[in-house]
């Protein structure tokens, strides 16, 4: 369990976190926020691998959450990956050119495509 | 009687009695008429002619008619008189014994002297009748005349009267004639009277002038007289030339006069001038005035002429542009079906952001789940396939040591868990997909619709499932629904479609967190659906633009402005309608009305 990535997933839909825990729950040290001030503070308190997050969130969106790390966390990692339904361009564009958006994946999910994203972001990450 | 005849005889000869009614004439030779029937004896005197019939009366008055009447007497003694005449008159003879039975002559001729005298008045009297007649006939023919002349007389007057009413009239008109004459004369002579009078003021100024020359004249004559006084003392050439000093004063004395004359007849002749200056003046004025309305008119009636070609030319174009309008119409419904089909497109595309989301949402939870279980599967795969070596014949203690070793080994209890889960979230995003599917397919369908009896919570219900996502996060809805509310005949969809927009904008209003109230009620006619809000509210100057097609506050791109129109074009197709009260700050409330039933 020690050496497995840490992921922190963000959505406020509650099955999609379990389901996002018990699909990768092998493979990845997975922490579930429902919104975007828990997952602020679950990245101020322990070390985060891939922020997965979902783009349309009440109070704050995935692309406002990601800005937010970016302020908050300018030079170091973690890598950010983005899972919605649906997003407007203009957003996600914003979010790869000024928020360190790595990919953007839409729902539904393919589990097996979405755990090879996240072990490519962290090789780029850490240059392994 | 009867007895008396058969017993009697007259000079010795039988005779006979009948009695009754009178039949022939000729069988008898005395006819007794009794005083009961004497009435009828002139016409029996007639009957007999001339035949020797005896006629015997009793108590007849007419002597002349009479041949032998019995008459009573106050002694009862038979008396009888005679008329000689008319007996003979029958070819009878009278027994001049017979008087000593009691009878007497009548007095015939003096009888004939009564009647002729009686006559002869008669006569007299026709007369006078006659001659009054005449006179009155006379008078008649008088009056007649009278009349005549009178009411020729009359007639005459009337002609007359007709005549001197004409004349009257003719004066009337002359009158008037003169009176605007006299007025023009008038006018005519104020006018003179205003330039004698100037003339006069002219006149008294000039004999001014002239009493002051004459003045000075005067001046000079006493200074000549005084110049005479000092020249008598001179001599004689002097006295000469004084003579003809005055001979020259007579001269100017009648120089003076003849200036006199001159200045009347300057000024006369001034006055004449200017009067016929001023009529010519007026003459000219009026030909002028008179030439510039002419002027005036024929161009008024260049203009109407112009004006009539203008018409005809407008009348022409109206007709073109009417037909261009009536095209254009047509290119306009063409357009307004073709909006209304873009505007069902857009509503599918704004939507189309919250369903990818909403159907998406969902699908993931089966995708996900699936794709777990595939893993718990995996998970559990050796342990089953060591079930599968169990065998009831054989000892199995091995196969159960190494299944007890696989569960221990494995978090077996995480992944029957994970397994229990996975497969209520899998349910859950299936329902919600076909929730939506359903919600939906309504939208699908509206250009196809028919009228359909349908329950409009529902319909409601349709539109907040397709807008779940857009308001979860910070809109609460509130369904006050009224529990019986009747089905209604509608167009499902396209109320669906409708509410859809209301809600939408509605929670578009709201910018933090708010409520929607949705209120349904009905009465035997009617349902009454209310939407309110406690967003924003809309501006009061923009709320009856509100329904106007492309009214839109939202940022280019985000909507055509079509929504509300649309909307109204629903509820009015459903024979609706639709109002809305707002309040800045407070929200929005939209009401609308449905009939229940369309009376088609």
């Amino acid at each position: 369990m020690e050496n497995k990535p840490s992921i922190l997933y963000v959505d406020d839909e509650e099955i999609n976190l379990r389901l996002f825990k018990l699909t990768f729950r092998r493979d990845f040290n997975i922490i579930t926020a429902a919104s975007a001030e828990e997952g602020m503070h679950i990245l101020e308190t322990q070390k985060i691998d891939v922020v997965v997050t979902d783009q349309r969130m009440p109070e704050i969106t995935g692309v406002e959450f990601l800005k937010k790390i970016n302020d908050k966390f300018p030079d170091i990692p973690p890598n950010r990956l983005m899972v919605s339904g649906y997003a407007h361009d203009d957003d996600i564009e914003e979010a790869f050119q000024n928020y360190r958006l790595y990919k953007f994946v839409q729902k539904p999910w393919n589990a097996e495509n979405l755990k090879k994203i996240i072990i490519e972001s962290i090789h780029d990450n850490y240059g392994k | 009687m009867e007895k008396i005849s058969k017993t009697s005889k007259i000079k010795g000869k039988p005779f006979s009695i009948t009695t009754g009614k009178i039949t022939s004439y000729t069988n008898f030779h005395l006819i007794f008429i009794s005083e009961n029937f004497i009435h009828q004896f002139l016409e029996i005197f007639d009957k007999i002619e001339s035949l020797p019939v005896l006629l015997v009366s009793e108590n007849f008055k007419d002597q002349k008619s009479a041949m032998i009447n019995l008459y009573d007497s106050e002694n009862k003694k038979l008396l009888f008189e005679i008329n000689k005449s008319n007996i003979i008159n029958q070819t009878l003879t009278i027994d001049d014994e017979i008087l000593l039975l009691g009878g007497s002559v009548i007095d015939v001729a003096k009888l004939y002297k009564d009647s002729q005298r009686n006559l002869k008045i008669i006569e007299q009297k026709l007369k006078e009748n006659e001659s009054k007649l005449e006179s009155v006939n006379k008078m008649l023919t008088k009056i007649q005349a009278e009349i005549k002349t009178q009411s020729l007389l009359s007639e005459q007057q009337q002609k007359t009267i007709d005549l001197q009413k004409g004349e009257i009239q003719q004066q009337e008109l002359q009158t008037e004639n003169q009176k605007s004459v006299i007025q023009n004369q008038t006018q005519l002579l104020n006018q003179l009277q205003a330039t004698k009078e100037e003339q006069l003021q002219k006149l008294s100024f000039a004999e001014k002038e002239l009493s002051e020359q004459l003045k000075e004249l005067e001046k000079g004559n006493i200074k000549l007289k005084q110049q005479q006084a000092e020249n008598l003392k001179m001599d004689s050439i002097l006295q000469q030339k004084t003579d003809l000093l005055d001979q020259q004063g007579q001269t100017i004395n009648r120089q003076r006069q003849i200036m006199f004359l001159f200045i009347a007849i300057i000024v006369l002749s001034g006055i004449l001038v200017t009067v016929i200056l001023i009529g010519y003046r007026r003459n000219k004025r009026k030909n002028r005035l008179l030439l510039t309305q002419k002027n005036h008119i024929e161009e008024i009636n260049g203009q109407l002429k112009n004006s009539n070609l203008q018409l005809q030319f407008i009348n022409s174009e109206l007709n073109n542009k009417n037909e261009e309008i009536s095209v254009t119409l047509e290119r306009l419904k063409e357009t307004q079906s073709q909006l209304l089909q873009a505007e069902k497109m857009a509503s599918l595309g704004v939507l189309t952001a919250g369903i990818a989301h909403e159907v998406n949402n969902p699908i993931n939870f089966v995708y996900a789940g699936v794709n777990s279980l595939k893993k718990d599967y995996n998970d559990l795969i050796p342990i089953l396939e060591e079930i599968k070596k169990l065998n009831a014949n054989t000892n199995n203690e091995n196969s159960i040591k190494k299944i007890i070793e696989l569960k221990n080994s494995s978090d077996f209890i995480e992944v029957l868990e994970a397994i229990g889960q996975t497969i209520d979230d899998i349910k859950l995003g299936a329902v919600r997909t076909a929730e939506i599917i359903k919600g939906l397919r309504n939208f699908s369908r509206i250009d196809k619709e028919d009228w359909q009896v349908f329950d409009i919570h529902d319909c409601i219900n349709d539109a907040i499932i397709l807008l779940k996502n857009k308001y979860k996060h910070h809109v609460e809805i509130i369904r006050d629904f009224d529990k019986n509310l009747p089905t209604i005949e509608c167009f499902p969809g396209k109320l669906n479609q409708a509410f859809v927009n209301i809600i939408s904008n509605a929670v578009d209003a709201i910018e933090k967190k708010g409520q929607i109230i949705i209120t349904t009620q009905h009465n035997s006619e009617n349902i009454y659906l209310k939407f309110k809000d406690n967003g924003k509210g809309i501006p009061e100057d923009i709320q009856n633009k509100i329904f106007d097609p492309f009214f839109t506050t939202k940022k280019v791109g985000k909507g055509q402005g079509l929504g509300l129109a649309i909307t109204y074009g629903i509820i009015e197709e459903h024979k609706g309608k639709i109002n809305l009260i707002s309040d800045i700050g407070k929200g929005t409330e939209f009401s609308i009305v449905l009939p229940v039933k369309q009376k088609i």
